[in-house]
């Protein structure tokens, strides 16, 4: 049973475009990602789930039931969405206590004091932060605000939670704290998340599914292992991965033994997994992530190291081939001497092929260097 | 917050200790006794004081509490080419002001003062010195002796005067009648805490005759004899018209124009300046003067003019204030109803009385008299005021 | 030891120490010695209080006033009356002002309310206006036969007449003042209701909260501190007012402590005077802390703001138009009627008569008539009185703006930047002080102080820099408040920065301090200027004819009853503050608003 649905949903903010025309189902129990850079129409997206924005066109279902339709003229307000929603900046109100502030929405819907309690003290002691029940939301620290707000927001079991980047006012250490809290909830709660973030790698730890979107519009909606490994077009494969993937400019010509590339640094054929139409008046680009990039002994490409970053459990190096730069991930505890000279290779069907014209993807498959 | 508000505490007690300890002058009792010591008469000729006037130039600054001296001083500058500097200031605010240029001893502060009010003229600026008591040889011959000290330079009167759209003058007859609660809030007046003359009024009515007249006019209003819940028949009459809904106004202008707008059903009476009736045609307000109020139809005031005594132009002072008891410089009051020159020579305007005529049914200030009760006056006053 | 003078000398480095210090020595004399002199002054024998305090010389000590307002049998008509009088009004003002200007504010930045743009600027007139001319409007409307004349417009117009309570005394008065600071409250409520996060509001409504709880519980505390703020400023300037009460009140006999003050100081007991401007100083003093107290630390309102910059607007649907229309109506009453108001006032010559035969232009522009005529001075335009007037009040209010914004401006760069230590909270309370004193109190004690010299300070009575000076200090507490705020948020590492490449103070201030804040600098110019245009208590007994002010004389005229002469002056003092106050927002991007630290 679908639990979202989004219709043709466009938002304009006068004659800015927010969201493009958006088409999503989330299924129930998901926790998807709405991830794109800032402006990208993610957060808007989820206001309008929620129905804290009006969209200008489309529907949206929730549940089966008609939220939202610009043409029906339905708007259920976002009170009567059964939706919670984790604000940015927590949204605490700063008068109330800790108390006070998750008692609230159950006071609303007319819980008995003792059940309201009940609810409370359950919250407070899972989210640890019994010690604080009676403090007021500037005497905490952002982390314990953060529980504090979760705990708002499940107070009311609500079946689809919405968050807006719940983590990004925590410092690093704390957000991978809260990460795995977060997934834990999912897992305990089985409700239905929606998340916007900007972080990919946020996205890629906790979804069930991903929805990338730039400038307002849907670029990928898939499982997140997906999204990386086969981004259908250029926006996607550059926006994930860190470091992030080599682009090489080619031309392509077909050949029997498959594709040929060709560029000034390096001559290669490209084996795609699915039969692949070339066009060869159009220029390509190839893609290859800096793992698919191997550091080998009789690899037949010779490249210069630039740049070394030993990581510890891993080192990116930036190597010079002729006129072009890879990146390339190794894992292991090793270092580089700078401009000391490494033997490249290609294994793996993770190769991707793209049409710079059309910035979308046109194959996946094997390299075999000449 | 606490600490703060300790050490504010701690600052002001050493500060009041120690700081301000000089602000009043130490005048306070070198009051003279004697009528001889209280003025000299100059004897200089009026030529001379024009000839060092005009050697010391102008501009010569005036306060005054009534706007005709400054055409009168305009007539001094056309004959005489100094520059006179003329503001008009209220007497309380004029007092208090005089008296603190004086004490700073400012620079372009007053010359010349035409201030009404003199119970506190007296205490606050005669007998502190702050002013001087000019009088020169052709002066006191034009004036009568009681008005030379405080020097008189006119008089004001202020009577009673009542709307006469709808009746005669037979309902104000009699001062008791604006106590009268059939009268009920009719009666206006400029309030005594803003205009000082209006509270002499209510403290001359404390001397012995007054009191005994205001018994007797009770006696023929009410046909019996007044009972005291006050001291006197003075403070009882005052008590009463207060409240029987006496309206109080911070100008006569106003009162005048309150009492006598035409179309009104209630028949509003005033005490206000005589000069105001005198332009009812020309605002259309219809009014008459209750001249038979008995027995007592108002009062008037004089208006002294004295001399700083930190003037920066005193013989322009002198030249001017001698100058405009002349018939010459009384020329832009002569058709002023209500305003009587010093200067018996100068007659009336045209259809007004003399001031002889109207000390006959109007209560004159005492300068001595008012200086010495006045303060029990304000505070019954302030004891029924509300 | 060395330590010691180390450590003082590493103290006096810093600019902002030796500002803070500045502010100590001279507030200290120009606010809290002048305190001092107040309760000195309750103490002694006055030059009027001779007669009175039988037995007394000049300047002797006496109790005498302190046991006639407070335990005398008149002490109820001198003290208590007047004193329950002005609770009265000061919170009726308040509960006016807050509801009239919040309920506005919640209109204009919540709903889908019409006409906003010329709402908002309409709204801010009675605030502009002199505080009296709006009681001088309500005059002209609501006047009833109780004290004769020429009925008021809305008799004339209704055949109503108006009830004694509606037209005089406590009613009038608190309307008349509440109106005139509910721009404040507009401002103030306005400014947090535009930046409170909206999320707050949102997660209420996610959590189902009711319209009704939503606003009782979240959006009414929200807005509290600045609904405190508003009434803590409304409450001692209605306190303090003078000139409404006397217009409205007397007619009456009703008096409040201020206009009670005027009488005393004015006339023959300024004892008494002084013990009441004491009270009214300690009143302001006691709400201050409570309001302090009151809102302490621990529910701090600092608000992240959210990302919904567009709130959804509550829309009012059918009631849209008419609670728009109502609205223009009431805004239009308190701000283009009473003008047009004035500018009739000004042109007939017998009162509440308006046929055409009766107007006249001899107020603006004819020459003096005879001194027994209506029209026997010049008219305004013509008059080199009013000229020299409103230079007069041009040039004080100048250097009034420049003194209190460039001093309040500092103070709140060096209260900031020193907060936590008690010496940046001494001046930070040391500067709000002035507000808290009346206007009138303050200017009978420069008076006195200033009358004779003291030390090095001569006596500067009757000269220009007495206004000078008082006006910067009484306008201080705007600019400073205004100030600090605006420091706040302003981040240490932008003047570090500049500190880093060794940039000398005075430059780090010019070229980027000041440049950065800069429409908070002007604003803090625009509203002590405003303020100063139509200050009247403040100045009335400090001016001299050499340099009286406009205000001055328009009171003078008021009270005088030469009508027509007032009205086109303070037509003209309206019609000027509103041209150079929309002329400066328009240039700069200044605005009162701003000033009051919206």
């Amino acid at each position: 049973m679908p639990v979202i649905r989004l219709v043709n949903v466009t938002k304009k903010f006068g004659n800015f475009v927010a969201v493009d025309n958006l088409n999503m189902t989330i299924q129930d129990g998901d926790f998807v990602s709405l991830l794109g850079p800032s402006g990208c129409g993610k957060t808007t997206t989820l206001r309008m789930i929620a129905g804290l924005e009006t969209p200008t066109e489309g529907e949206i279902y929730i549940d089966d039931t008609l939220v939202f339709s610009e043409e029906k003229g339905i708007n259920l307000s976002p009170d009567k969405r059964n939706v919670g929603f984790l604000f940015q900046n927590y949204a605490l109100w700063p008068h109330m206590t800790v108390y006070k502030n998750i008692a609230f929405g159950l006071e609303n819907m007319k819980w008995k004091k003792e059940d309201i309690d009940k609810r409370v003290n359950e919250l407070l002691k899972t989210l640890q932060i019994e010690e604080f029940r009676g403090r007021y939301p500037a005497e905490l620290s952002g982390g314990q605000q953060q529980r504090v707000a979760i705990a708002r927001t499940l107070a009311t079991n609500p079946a689809i939670l919405l968050m807006d980047e719940p983590l990004s006012n925590l410092d690093a250490k704390l957000r991978n704290g809260m990460r795995a809290e977060l997934k834990r909830l999912h897992a305990t709660s089985k409700s239905t998340f929606v998340y916007v973030t900007h972080d990919q790698s946020e996205a890629m730890t906790l979804s069930t599914r991903v929805c990338l979107m730039d400038r307002g519009v849907l670029q990928q909606y898939c499982p997140p292992l997906e999204l990386y490994g086969e981004p259908t077009n250029l926006f996607v494969a550059d926006f994930m991965g860190n470091p992030t993937m080599n682009f090489v400019d080619v031309k392509a010509r077909k050949s029997e033994n498959g594709i040929e590339l060709t560029c000034p640094s390096m001559n290669l054929t490209f084996h795609p997994l699915q039969e692949t139409e070339i066009n060869e008046a159009d220029d390509y680009v190839l893609g290859l992530r800096p793992e698919a990039v191997l550091i080998q002994e009789d690899g037949q490409i010779e490249g210069t190291v630039i740049s070394s970053l030993p990581s510890g459990m891993e080192t990116t190096l930036s190597i010079e081939v002729k006129d072009i730069r890879l990146s390339s991930v190794v894992f292991g505890n090793i270092d580089f001497a700078m401009d000391s000279k490494v033997n490249l290779t290609f294994k793996g069907n993770t190769y991707i092929l793209f049409n710079k014209r059309t910035r979308n993807k046109v194959g996946m498959g094997a390299l075999t260097i000449k | 917050m606490k600490r703060l508000f300790k050490l504010l505490l701690a600052t002001i007690m050493v500060l009041s200790m120690a700081a301000c300890s000089s602000n009043e002058p130490n005048t306070g009792n070198n009051t003279p006794d004697e009528p001889e010591d209280l003025y000299v008469i100059d004897t200089t000729s009026f030529d001379d004081l024009v000839a060092k006037a005009q050697e010391e130039g102008g501009p010569i600054r005036i306060y005054s509490t009534h706007s005709s001296v400054e055409k009168g001083a305009a007539l001094f500058t056309a004959k005489y080419g100094i520059e006179v500097e003329f503001t008009q200031i209220g007497d309380a605010e004029m007092i208090e002001k005089v008296a603190n240029e004086v004490r700073a001893g400012v620079e372009g502060g007053v010359d010349l003062i035409f201030v009404q009010d003199g119970a506190r003229l007296k205490n606050e600026l005669l007998d502190t010195g702050y002013v001087v008591n000019y009088v020169n040889e052709r002066i006191a011959a034009m004036l009568p002796e009681e008005d030379l000290f405080p020097l008189v330079f006119q008089y004001c009167s202020k009577v009673f005067i009542y709307n006469s759209e709808n009746q005669d003058g037979s309902r104000w007859e009699n001062i008791w009648a604006v106590t009268d609660p059939a009268n009920y809030g009719l009666f206006q007046m400029k309030d005594t805490g803003s205009e000082g003359v209006n509270a002499n009024f209510f403290t001359m009515l404390l001397k012995e005759e007054n009191i005994q007249k205001l018994e007797e006019a009770y006696k023929d209003y009410y046909g019996t004899d007044l009972v005291l819940t006050e001291e006197n028949a003075a403070y009882e009459w005052i008590k009463l018209a207060y409240q029987n809904g006496l309206i109080l106004g911070t100008s006569d202008t106003k009162i005048c124009e309150a009492v006598g707008a035409a179309g009104q059903n209630q028949d509003f009476i005033g005490l206000f300046t005589l000069n105001k009736y005198a332009k009812k045609d020309e605002k259309g307000l219809i009014l008459e003067i209750a001249d038979d109020m008995n027995p007592i139809a108002g009062f008037f005031y004089p208006i002294y003019g004295l001399i700083s005594a930190k003037a920066e132009h005193p013989y322009g002072a002198q030249a001017l204030l001698e100058y405009l008891y002349t018939p010459e410089g009384w020329a832009p009051w002569t058709s002023r109803v209500g305003d009587y020159s010093a200067n018996t020579e100068n007659a009336p305007a045209k259809g007004d009385k003399t001031i002889a005529e109207w000390s006959k049914v109007l209560v004159r200030e005492d300068a001595a008299f008012v200086a010495e009760h006045r303060a029990e006056m304000e505070d019954f006053i302030q004891s029924i005021a509300q | 030891m060395k330590r010691k003078i180390n450590h003082l000398l590493a103290f006096l480095k810093k600019p902002q120490n030796l500002i803070l210090l500045f502010f100590v020595v001279t507030l200290g004399y120009l606010v809290l010695f002048p305190l001092v002199c107040i309760v000195k002054d309750t103490f002694v024998v006055h030059a009027s209080e001779v007669m009175r305090v039988k037995g007394s010389k000049i300047g002797d000590f006496t109790t005498y006033h302190w046991v006639k307002v407070f335990a005398d049998k008149n002490s109820a008509t001198i003290f208590y009356t007047p004193l329950f009088n002005t609770m009265k009004v000061a919170l009726g003002a308040c509960f006016v002002a807050i509801s009239f200007g919040g309920s506005f504010a919640w209109l204009v930045t919540r709903t889908d309310l019409r006409w906003k743009g010329i709402l908002t600027k309409l709204f801010m007139f009675p605030y502009i206006m002199p505080s009296w001319t709006l009681a001088l409007a309500w005059m002209n409307f609501f006047k009833n036969s109780t004290v004769g004349g020429a009925q008021g417009i809305f008799t004339a117009l209704t055949g109503i007449v108006t009830p004694n309570w509606f037209a005089y005394g406590g009613f009038p008065i608190t309307m008349v003042i509440g109106l005139h600071y509910a721009p404040f409250a507009y401002i103030l409520i306005g400014g947090i209701l535009r930046n409170m996060d909206a999320n707050l509001e949102e997660a209420a409504i996610i959590l189902k909260t009711k319209r009704s709880r939503m606003f009782m519980e979240i959006t009414i505390p929200m807005v509290m501190p600045a609904v405190l703020s508003t009434f803590i400023l409304v409450f001692s300037s209605a306190m303090s007012a003078f000139a409404v009460p006397q217009f409205l009140g007397l007619p009456v006999r009703y008096y409040v402590l201020t206009t009670q003050m005027f009488r005393n100081l004015n006339g023959t007991n300024p004892g008494y005077g002084y013990i009441i401007a004491l009270v009214m100083i300690l009143i302001a003093l006691i709400i201050m802390f409570v309001n302090q107290a009151v809102i302490g630390k621990r529910k701090s309102y600092t608000t992240v703001t959210g990302k919904s910059a567009n709130i959804s607007q509550f829309k009012l649907k059918k009631f849209r138009t008419p609670i728009s229309s109502l609205f223009l109506v009431l805004v239009l009453c308190v701000s283009v009627i009473p003008m047009i108001s004035f500018l009739l006032q000004s042109m007939i010559k017998i009162q509440g008569n308006y046929s055409p035969s009766n107007f006249t232009l001899d107020f603006w522009i004819g020459a003096a008539a005879a001194s027994d005529k209506i029209n026997d001075k010049a008219g305004i335009l013509i008059n080199a009185d009013v000229w020299k007037g409103l230079f007069n009040s041009l040039k004080l209010s100048i250097v009034a703006a420049l003194g209190a914004g460039t001093f309040g401006f500092l103070a709140g760069y060096a209260i900031v930047k020193q907060r936590g230590t008690w010496l940046s909270r001494f001046v930070e309370n040391l500067t709000f002080i002035p507000y808290l004193i009346p206007s009138m109190a303050f200017s009978v004690i420069y008076l006195s102080m200033f009358a004779v010299r003291h030390g090095p300070i001569p006596a500067l009575y009757g000269s220009f820099a007495i206004l000078a000076i008082i006006g910067t200090v009484k306008y201080l507490p705007m600019a400073s408040r205004s100030g600090v705020n605006s420091m706040l948020q302003l981040s240490h590492e932008i003047e570090e920065a500049a500190m880093i490449v060794g940039v000398p103070w005075w430059k780090r201030m010019t070229q980027i301090i000041v440049p950065i804040q800069k429409s908070t600098v002007i604003s803090g110019y625009l509203l002590p200027f405003i303020s100063s245009m139509r200050e009247l208590s403040l100045y009335v007994l400090l001016v001299t004819p050499a340099n009286k002010v406009l205000t001055t004389i328009l009171f003078q005229y008021n009270e005088k009853g030469w009508d027509q002469y007032a009205n086109a002056i303070n037509f003209v003092i309206i019609v000027f503050v509103l041209v150079i106050n929309f002329g400066i927002e328009r240039l700069t991007g200044a605005s009162i608003e701003k000033g009051v630290g919206g």
